[in-house]
């Protein structure tokens, strides 16, 4: 009896020990879902076979974008439960977390696994919260104006180069009984990105990133223009309606022939695909800002690491090991959309546009954040109110330059701080 | 044993009460502390400012256009709902043919999940390919086509529009319980007495129904305050904030401003309201 006992207790402390050896869990959370979301549960599998003491916890939040993903990590955050890594967006949108002191500061490990030089430049300095790196691009987007070809071929139509003749074409796409252009209105962002293109070119880069970081005044005649011809848009060119449309179907009117273009992003070529379109029917070409270098609207999604995980060490070679590029090259168009990591392109023959797209990402010297990612929520729900109100003809373009200024301003009041601590102005 | 019987009575109502008091009590105190702050609902620094999360709701322009909001869901959600639920519940009283098949075609809408109300009717109200504009332009009526949910003079009322259309079939339920308890009598000494079919719904049957109505109109009320899923999906609170009620404004606050102590000043003054419209009426009816 007594030698039982004896050995169970030996077999317990043994299985204690080996317990204790086994794998770690390494919680990371995404925004990913669907098919994508499988083909990352078999990358993490891949990662877990190379390194069999690290077992990935993949938990999901899909399906809502920014709407609800943010929240949900706020409210884990706030109970000490979130994961030891979490996917984000740039910008305001994870700058909460940092400033809240809930993200490990990541400077010296950029040098030390050299992810400096394998990551596109532009990339890292758009993670970049007042000086510091809290996360580690994953991956790269830019916006412009994609095109349907056949109606583009139709109208006889040439890839502009200028804003007046991005004007000529969008009178000629009228004229023939075509909408220029299909957005969305709901939630306001996909609309934003019009009026942040319109600001690019009504500004210029210099001038556009110190009005993200409010170090300009909004109230001045480039933000005025930019409304006044924000307004032509919604009078003339977008497919009416728009405010109420849900991001999800600003493509239809496009896919139905009643609209040429739509401003979406480098991911689009995937989307009509999953929508059942001929992918070579489509086209992109990059908006005409008349200035150097060009800039177009980019941002770049990122890994966060929990300031309180007792796995950072684990979870920062988990991310190197995502990051590299025969990691990425193998997984991209599976579980990986798109990249970061230099080098790393698509089957040209399969997604010509995004092969193309992936080339311009690598060439740009600089891009303009989306105002989304330079602006606090708050203010950004004024800014779409304000955006709402030029499109509807409630307010003047010089009175919403105005009301941009004031609300700015009380903002600012409200919260004591001077400047916005993610734009490109920051550097 | 008088103890013991005192003891063994609260004993068996403590797991209630202490269900009660974690899940409900505790959050309410909780979150009233949390108005008192300025405070983003993460970060460890909290900053006192007493009331002011009250007082600045009560001027602010948006937050007042967010009351009047929920005010206006009101007033619509007690007349309409409330006519017609009656309306449809002393017609399908009636032996009719096809009864039992209308009385769940008109409750249906009731049990269909809100999202999925919202995003139904979001596509209904589409503005180039939903049913309402193109039945106008097939008509010959193209100038009736609006932006239902983005023009800010109609945003509010169409999704009002769909809220009753969800909402009619409760109040229709509870009157066609209610008048089940009708005695028959009643009706047939009105018939003999020569009464017509007005006078007897008039003076038999809303009579009657007095108390259902209690239910039905302190359930309404408390639910138009409440109200959040259709105004989100359908509208985010826009164009703007011009269809934005208590709720989201609630949720818009605490959640995506990160202002959890103002967020918790709307949750308050939200119940509150509640309680400052809904009890009088209960405590009114219950006395006559």
């Amino acid at each position: 009896m007594k030698r039982a006992l004896y050995l169970s207790i030996c077999c317990l402390v043994v299985l204690g020990i080996v317990g204790i050896a086994a794998a770690i869990e390494l919680r990371v959370m995404t925004v990913w879902g669907g098919q994508q979301k499988e083909y990352l549960d078999q990358m993490f599998a891949e990662y877990t076979s190379l390194n069999p003491e690290v077992k990935i916890s993949h938990e999901s939040v899909a399906g809502t974008g920014a709407a609800t993903y943010i929240e949900v990590l706020k409210t884990a955050a706030a109970a000490g439960t979130a994961p030891d890594v979490w996917f984000n967006w740039g910008g305001e949108l994870s700058g909460f977390f940092a400033d809240a002191g809930y993200c490990e500061p990541l400077d010296e490990y950029f040098e030390k696994y050299g992810w400096n030089k394998i990551l596109i430049p532009w990339t890292i300095e758009a993670v970049r919260r007042n000086g510091k790196l809290y996360g580690v691009p994953i991956c790269s987007h830019g916006m412009t104006f994609w095109y349907r070809k056949d109606l583009w071929d139709q109208l006889g139509l040439t890839e502009p180069k200028t804003y007046k003749e991005l004007e000529e074409l969008c009178a000629k796409t009228k004229a023939a009984g075509i909408y220029p252009l299909s957005v969305a209105g709901k939630y306001g962002w996909m609309v934003m990105r019009l009026l942040d293109y319109l600001l690019e070119y009504t500004a210029g880069p210099e001038l556009h990133d110190k009005l993200n970081t409010t170090e300009e005044s909004w109230d001045r005649p480039e933000v005025v223009e930019m409304y006044r011809l924000f307004k032509k848009w919604a009078d003339e060119w977008i497919v009416p309606g728009f405010l109420q449309v849900n991001p999800d179907d600003a493509r239809m009117p496009m896919y139905q022939g009643q609209a040429l273009m739509v401003f979406e992003g480098s991911w689009m070529e995937t989307v009509f695909k999953q929508d059942g379109q001929d992918v070579n029917n489509f086209g992109f070409f990059l908006h005409p800002t008349e200035h150097e270098p060009l800039r177009i609207s980019g941002f770049p999604e990122q890994f966060m690491v929990n300031a309180q995980s007792k796995y950072k060490k684990e979870a920062l070679e988990f991310i190197n090991w995502f990051i590299q590029k025969d990691v990425q090259q193998k997984w991209l168009g599976k579980a990986v959309t798109s990249t970061c990591t230099i080098g790393v392109y698509p089957d040209e023959k399969e997604l010509p546009n995004t092969y193309r797209f992936r080339q311009v990402l690598e060439q740009l010297q600089d891009v303009y954040p989306p105002t989304d990612q330079a602006f606090p929520p708050e203010l950004m729900h004024k800014y779409f109110e304000i955006q709402d109100s030029v499109a509807l003809g409630l307010v003047t373009p010089e009175d919403a330059a105005k009301r941009m200024q004031a609300a700015i301003e009380e903002y600012k009041e409200e919260t004591g701080i001077k400047v916005f601590g993610s734009a490109p102005g920051m550097k | 044993m008088q103890m013991r019987r005192f003891l063994s009575r609260y004993w068996l109502l403590f797991p209630a009460l202490a269900f009660y008091g974690v899940f409900l009590v505790y959050p309410m105190i909780f979150s009233f502390i949390v108005s008192l702050y300025r405070w983003d609902g993460l970060s460890p620094a909290k900053v006192f400012i007493g009331l002011r999360n009250y007082v600045r709701f009560f001027s602010d322009p948006t937050s007042l256009l967010v009351l009047k909001n929920n005010l206006t869901w009101m007033a619509f959600m007690l007349s309409i709902p409330v006519a017609l639920g009656l309306i449809l519940a002393v017609i399908l009283n009636e032996k009719i043919p096809g009864r039992t098949f209308f009385r769940a075609a008109f409750y249906s809408p009731t049990v269909l999940p809100l999202v999925a109300v919202g995003i139904i009717w979001s596509w209904i109200y589409n503005p180039t390919f939903g049913a309402v504009n193109s039945f106008f332009r097939i008509i010959g009526l193209p100038h009736l086509a609006r932006n239902w949910l983005s023009d800010p003079g109609v945003a509010l009322y169409s999704v009002i529009l769909t809220g009753i259309w969800q909402g009619t079939g409760f109040p229709m339920l509870l009157f066609l319980a209610g008048l089940q308890t009708i005695p028959k009598e009643l009706y047939e000494a009105a018939d003999i007495d020569g009464a017509t079919g007005l006078q007897k719904f008039f003076y038999i049957t809303i009579p009657s129904l007095r108390e259902t109505f209690v239910v039905v109109i302190s359930l309404l009320m408390i639910g138009s305050l409440k109200v959040f899923d259709l105004i989100y999906v359908m509208t985010w609170g826009g164009p703007g904030n011009f269809t934005q009620v208590l709720s989201t404004w609630m949720y818009f606050n605490t959640f995506v401003y990160h202002k959890a102590g103002f967020g918790s000043a709307i949750a308050w003054i939200t119940a509150a309201t509640s309680l400052g419209v809904a009890y009088p009426y209960i405590r009114i009816m219950s006395r006559r």
